[in-house]
């Protein structure tokens, strides 16, 4: 479903990703962990067709982000770190707009629906300016979900939200997961990877560290236990230096590309 | 383009409506909107009256004659600023929300170009509304001056469009560097043109002089397609003026889209960054005023000394000072600008009357201009309590007085805005060299007015504080709220001068009619005056609650 070969993204000197390669089969998370400046927001960036790949290629749903981006986009959800919403717009206007840009014609339930499960319903009419942090959130994700994407990518996505909001989108991410979509979840909250990824990636200075499962991750890491949290498994990863080795692949590919 | 870029444009205007309609439910938001309908109503009665009473006479053609010869090269410098500078930035600019859900969405990048030409058009629509209300009376015909100027604003964002993204074939190093290069070589033809000039001045006189430069062929080729504009916004029949001007003027405009469209650069990562560029601009103005200006690597290296601690009022005043140094150089461009703009026009042309401005003049209309932008400038400098509006909360922790904070504040603003003062005092010198003693007595008075005009302004500030950026365009609120803060501070600053200057009036008439007497005094009373508005603005400081007072 998502496919990256060879990604690179070259600003000026510095090297903010040099030659990823990955894939995400449908029903898969993939949890993408790493120090701040390792690549991971650039790396969502470029799947979302906001930045261009100095080199290599990267596939949504079968179709080159680059070539063809509007035929990826139709199947893609991309929720930043810190989603900014039309300010004037209702939560409401929020749906509709997303609605006729990926023509759900049948919205209105599903965006009820959403908005019910994640505690909107009373804010439908408020303006986007009107709502905290967390309901921001909280509305890019039912944006995000309304027109049932193939591909799902979030950038820290727990990021003000309450205890209540946490369980409904670790819930939500199961679900679409389980309905077919792959799902890419950057976050530093070791935690919430450990609980919802099927799949880890590991990157450091924009250079993959290690990608398979977590049971893989802990044989790969030689001396950790086979119950060790992925805590020690990230800092045995990262190292005290941080500098990029090798990279260690679990054996074959982490998941087929999509048919 | 993408019928839900329709949408979302209509979406957005309605939202327009909704906000300005839940706005004046609130009395004070009523009271905001009359206040702002009343100022518009006070700008345009007069032209309204002037210009259905009087009509085409020629004391109002008179005016229009004298803006027209100057007019095209006016625009065309103006284009080159905003396409070579930062300005130009904004042409291409999304909004973090449009980032964040257009260029992930399925639109590809002409709808998106095409949506963001519509967005511009229908606000270019209103801006051109508003200016042709505002410059009525310099216009022969409404309709002309609205066609003209849509169209006027219209080529410039669409100039500064193409140049934004035809610098991407560049690469963007290359592009900033060739930007640089561009304003550079314009600017040494500028010193060279104005070398030249001086040379003739006194031989020619300065309104034959620009007469022979308006004609000279160099300048008639540079500003032709200018010119084109300047006539559609001036044209007084409808045909063929407007007609024959307009068609024109349209067919420059359309050339350009199909430009535009044409290079289809893959511009979305690009305009990501010049968009968030703009976004952190509109923030830091929005945290401390129009003058908020980025702080470049290279401002680490202006250095203050450390102060002694006086009480805790060396450290506020140092942080002030250095932040002042380093973020000053908006203030020094613009009043350089406006000065060079203004003095140069005024001395090189005699006015469309007999007996217009002469040399005598500039020295006191230079004066009132110093002061005037002063006066303009201080509700945007980021300097003092305006500039600290997200950092009160930490002041109010520090362990130091409020008064010694307030004097702080004050210290490091007002010092720096003297040396812009007496730099733009002696720019003024250059245009009027015997003007001199006028603007040596002024300069020493630039301490005592600076510290006045801040203290004063940000007493203001404090009791009713406000954001000196719009959210949005055309936010009647904001507009209201700004208004009224000018009219608090005018309406303050009329006692807080007139007392120091009544009573040097006095001892002017008491001394036997002696100048020295009358500025020494004025200059003590106007210091003494100091001293109870620091203490007030202590006060305000101490009161202020950062929790429900802090705008939004």
């Amino acid at each position: 479903m998502i496919v990256v070969q060879d990604y690179h993204k070259v600003y000026r000197e510095t090297v903010a990703v040099d030659g990823l390669s990955f894939e995400v089969a449908p029903g898969s998370i993939l949890g993408l962990l790493g120090p701040n400046g390792a690549g991971k927001t650039t790396t969502l960036r470029a799947l979302a067709g906001i930045l261009r790949p100095t080199r290599g290629r990267l596939f949504v749903a079968g179709h080159d982000v680059v070539a063809d981006p509007v035929a990826a986009k139709r199947e893609l959800a991309y929720i930043p770190d810190d989603p900014k919403l039309f300010d004037a717009l209702t939560v409401w206007e929020h749906l509709q707009f997303i609605a006729s840009a990926y023509r759900v014609d049948d919205y209105r339930e599903k965006g009820e629906e959403l908005l019910r499960r994640f505690d909107l319903t009373e804010k439908r009419e408020s303006m986007a300016q009107e709502l905290s942090r967390g309901m921001r959130q909280k509305v890019a994700i039912c944006c995000a979900y309304l027109h049932e994407p193939r591909a799902i990518l979030f950038d820290e996505p727990l990021t003000g939200l309450d205890p209540y909001a946490i369980r409904t989108l670790k819930e939500s991410i199961i679900e679409r997961a389980a309905a077919g979509a792959a799902v890419v979840v950057s976050s530093h909250l070791l935690s919430l990877v450990e609980d919802l990824c099927t799949h880890l990636l590991i990157l450091n200075r924009g250079r993959c560290l290690f990608q398979g499962t977590l049971d893989d991750a802990r044989a790969q890491y030689a001396g950790l236990q086979g119950s060790a949290s992925l805590e020690e498994v990230f800092f045995r990863a990262t190292g005290p230096v941080r500098s990029p080795g090798p990279a260690p692949v679990a054996s074959g590919p982490v998941d087929q590309p999509a048919p | 383009m993408d019928r839900s870029l329709f949408l979302l444009i209509q979406l957005k205007y309605r939202s327009f409506v909704r906000r300005t309609y839940r706005g004046v439910r609130s009395w004070r938001g009523a009271i905001l909107l009359l206040f702002t309908l009343g100022f518009f109503a006070a700008t345009l009665g007069p032209q309204l009256f002037l210009v259905v009473t009087m009509g085409n006479r020629p004391e109002l053609q008179r005016v229009v004659g004298f803006v027209e010869p100057m007019a095209p090269i006016y625009l065309f410098a103006f284009t080159m600023v905003f396409v070579f500078t930062s300005a130009g930035d904004t042409t291409v600019a999304f909004t973090p929300s449009e980032v964040d859900f257009l260029f992930a969405g399925p639109f590809t990048r002409r709808e998106l170009m095409l949506y963001k030409l519509s967005k511009t058009g229908l606000g270019l629509l209103s801006v051109s509304a508003f200016v042709t209300a505002m410059a009525l009376i310099n216009l022969r015909w409404w309709l002309a001056g609205f066609i003209g100027i849509a169209l006027t604003l219209a080529m410039v964002q669409l100039v500064g469009m193409i140049v934004s993204l035809g610098g991407q074939i560049l690469g963007e190093v290359a592009f900033s560097r060739t930007r640089k290069l561009a304003l550079a070589v314009l600017l040494i033809l500028g010193v060279l043109a104005a070398s030249q000039v001086a040379g003739r001045l006194q031989a020619e006189g300065a309104a034959k002089l620009m007469a022979v430069i308006r004609e000279s062929p160099a300048l008639r080729i540079l500003v032709a397609p200018f010119e084109v504009f300047t006539k559609t916004a001036l044209a007084g029949r409808l045909f063929p003026d407007l007609i024959g001007w307009g068609t024109a003027a349209f067919v420059i405009d359309a050339a350009l889209v199909a430009i535009l469209l044409r290079l289809d650069r893959d511009y979305l990562e690009t305009t990501a960054a010049i968009s968030q560029r703009v976004y952190e601009r509109v923030q830091r103005m929005k945290q401390g005023g129009g003058f908020a200006m980025p702080v470049g690597k290279s401002a680490a290296r202006v250095r203050v000394a450390g102060l002694p601690w006086l009480g805790g009022f060396g450290p506020i005043a140092w942080r002030q000072l250095l932040i002042a140094l380093r973020t000053s150089r908006g203030v020094l461009i613009s009043s350089v600008i406006v000065i060079v703009m203004i003095g140069g026009s005024f001395m090189f042309s005699n006015g469309p009357a007999p007996g217009g401005p002469r040399e005598s003049a500039m020295p006191w209309i230079g004066l009132g201009m110093v002061f005037y932008l002063t006066f303009l400038f201080s509700m945007q400098l980021p300097w003092a309590f305006r500039g600290d509006l997200d950092h009160i909360e930490t002041l109010k922790t520090l362990p130091i007085r409020p008064v010694a904070i307030a004097a702080g504040q004050l210290a490091g603003g007002a010092l720096i805005l003297c040396g812009i003062q007496v730099a733009a005092l002696a720019l003024v010198g250059a245009f009027a060299p015997s003007g001199w003693p006028i603007l040596a007595t002024a300069s020493a008075f630039c301490v005592p007015f600076d510290f006045m005009i801040l203290a004063l302004n940000n007493l203001l500030f404090l009791l009713y504080p406000v954001r000196m950026a719009a959210g949005t365009t055309f936010d009647f609120q904001m507009f209201g709220r700004m208004m009224l803060s000018f009219a608090l501070l005018f309406v303050t600053l009329i006692p807080a001068l007139g007392i120091p200057a009544g009573i040097g009036g006095l001892a002017y008439l008491v001394s036997g009619y002696s100048i020295t007497a009358f500025s020494v005094t004025t200059w003590l009373v106007l210091a003494v005056e100091l001293v109870p508005l620091v203490l007030a603005l202590a006060w305000a400081f101490w009161r202020f609650d950062v929790s429900t007072q802090t705008p939004a």
